[in-house]
């Protein structure tokens, strides 16, 4: 394809997009579109019927009020696909009103939203195996990360929303408080909220003794 | 038969009776009957010789027959056949006039009359229908052109130039007949439309109850919001 063909469509492509960018919509979540349905004047069309489809499913349908204007709203099933998501704003012919059937498109994306949460001991020490517990809401199975000021010192994998990482306290870490961060690498589509699991490093020190000396 | 002018006289005079005039019959028709003002019209007829048998009418020729209409007088003399004709003018008032025709007599026959009738009307109005031309179906914001066309309602040539009062909604216009009214649709529903003309001398009146242009809506959805919360 030619560069001025790819550039006429790109125009094409943004001469026909929505008006409203993507809507970012977590599963569980309610979408609510509202609008108003005008005639050809810019006139409000009161009393009209007005419907939010997925294809050919009515997800929900509402009347218009006297200044035209609606609200649909749709509740995100847990498991519904993730990605990009077209629904249509249908108004249907209404020989009543002689109003004549009409749609748009609204797009959203539907995401979905991991929260994790962990517990792990309160006091670690150098060369501790400390074993961090958790869950995550929203994803079944996929891998659990533990980090440090950023770097990852240990993996494990989600079973049934339950994990177990564990890891070596390493011998470089100093003394004192130390926040850990458990999070999961998400996926597309996937937001993931971490958590933080706040420990101490505590020293068992060795004591030496050089010399034992008699009086 | 008894001669009724000379039978009569039987007193002692030595005069000779006068000779006995045969009687006489006059026809009078008016063609048409039936005229509109300023138009012509012939009255005409026969005298014939009544003394001979009812089965032939013996015709009298070169006769003279002084025809009265409106206070017109006219004359004409028989033809060989007996036969006399003469033409008027109908007046413009209109109404049923007496026309008679009379033979004065002669030496040889006695003096007679006739008469008919002839109707002067103006024409009857013609009449004329409404054709009201609208679309049926418009929609909001489109201009509509509705036009009234008044036909004879025997010949239905279109007749120009005629004022048409066109019923749109509420409202009335007068506008001439063959022109077009245009409105714009503003709101979705329906605009009752119909025509009327009142007559004039020439055509009665007409009436189109007309009907009704459907106005529909192709909406224009706009969303103003789209947004999510917990469900």
């Amino acid at each position: 394809m030619k560069k001025r063909d790819l550039l006429a469509l790109l125009f094409l492509t943004l001469a026909v997009a929505p008006a409203l960018a993507q809507t970012k919509v977590y599963r569980g979540d309610t979408v609510t579109i509202s609008g108003v349905v005008r005639d050809e004047l810019g006139n409000p069309v009161a009393g009209a019927t007005v419907q939010l489809l997925d294809g050919t499913t009515v997800l929900d349908s509402t009347t218009t009020t006297s200044d035209g204007s609606f609200t649909l709203s749709w509740t995100v099933p847990s498991d519904h696909p993730l990605g990009p998501k077209t629904l249509t704003v249908y108004v249907p012919e209404q020989p009543s009103l002689y109003v004549e059937a009409s749609s748009t498109s609204v797009s959203i994306e539907v995401w979905a939203l991991v929260v994790v949460s962990a517990s792990g001991p309160q006091r670690i020490h150098r060369g501790d195996t400390v074993t961090i517990t958790g869950s995550v809401q929203g994803m079944n199975s996929g891998t659990v990360e533990v980090q440090c000021n950023g770097n990852t010192i240990a993996t494990g994998s989600v079973s049934g929303s339950q994990f177990s990482v564990s890891f070596t306290v390493p011998n470089d870490w100093q003394k004192g408080p130390i926040t850990l961060t458990v999070t999961s690498p998400g996926g597309s589509y996937v937001d993931v909220q971490g958590t933080q699991v706040s420990t101490e490093l505590w020293i068992r020190p060795t004591i030496e003794v050089t010399e034992v000396s008699g009086g | 038969m008894s001669d009724p002018e000379g039978g009569g006289g039987g007193g002692g005079g030595g005069e000779d009776p006068p000779p006995s005039k045969k009687p006489t019959k006059l026809t009078i028709a008016a063609n048409p009957s039936t005229v509109e003002p300023g138009q012509t019209f012939s009255v005409g007829g026969g005298l014939f010789d009544a003394s001979q048998s009812d089965w032939w009418n013996y015709p009298i020729a070169g006769a003279t027959i002084t025809v009265t209409f409106n206070g017109q007088t006219k004359t004409a003399t028989t033809a060989s056949n007996g036969g006399w004709s003469v033409v008027f003018t109908a007046p413009s008032q209109e109404g049923t006039y007496t026309v008679r025709a009379s033979f004065a007599g002669n030496s040889q026959y006695e003096g007679t009359s006739a008469s008919t009738t002839v109707r002067v009307q103006r024409p009857s109005k013609r009449n004329c229908i409404i054709e009201l031309i609208y679309p049926e179906k418009v929609h909001v914001g489109d201009i509509v052109n509705i036009t009234v066309i008044l036909r004879d309602a025997e010949t239905h040539q279109e007749i120009k130039g005629k004022m048409v009062t066109l019923y749109i909604e509420a409202d009335s216009h007068q506008i001439e007949s063959g022109a077009s009214f245009t409105i714009q649709a503003r709101y979705p529903g329906t605009i009752d439309v119909g025509a009327r003309f009142e007559g004039d001398e020439q055509y009665n009146g007409a009436y189109d109850p007309g009907g009704l242009i459907e106005v529909w809506t192709r909406p224009s959805i706009e969303i103003t919001h789209v947004g999510c919360g917990e469900g």
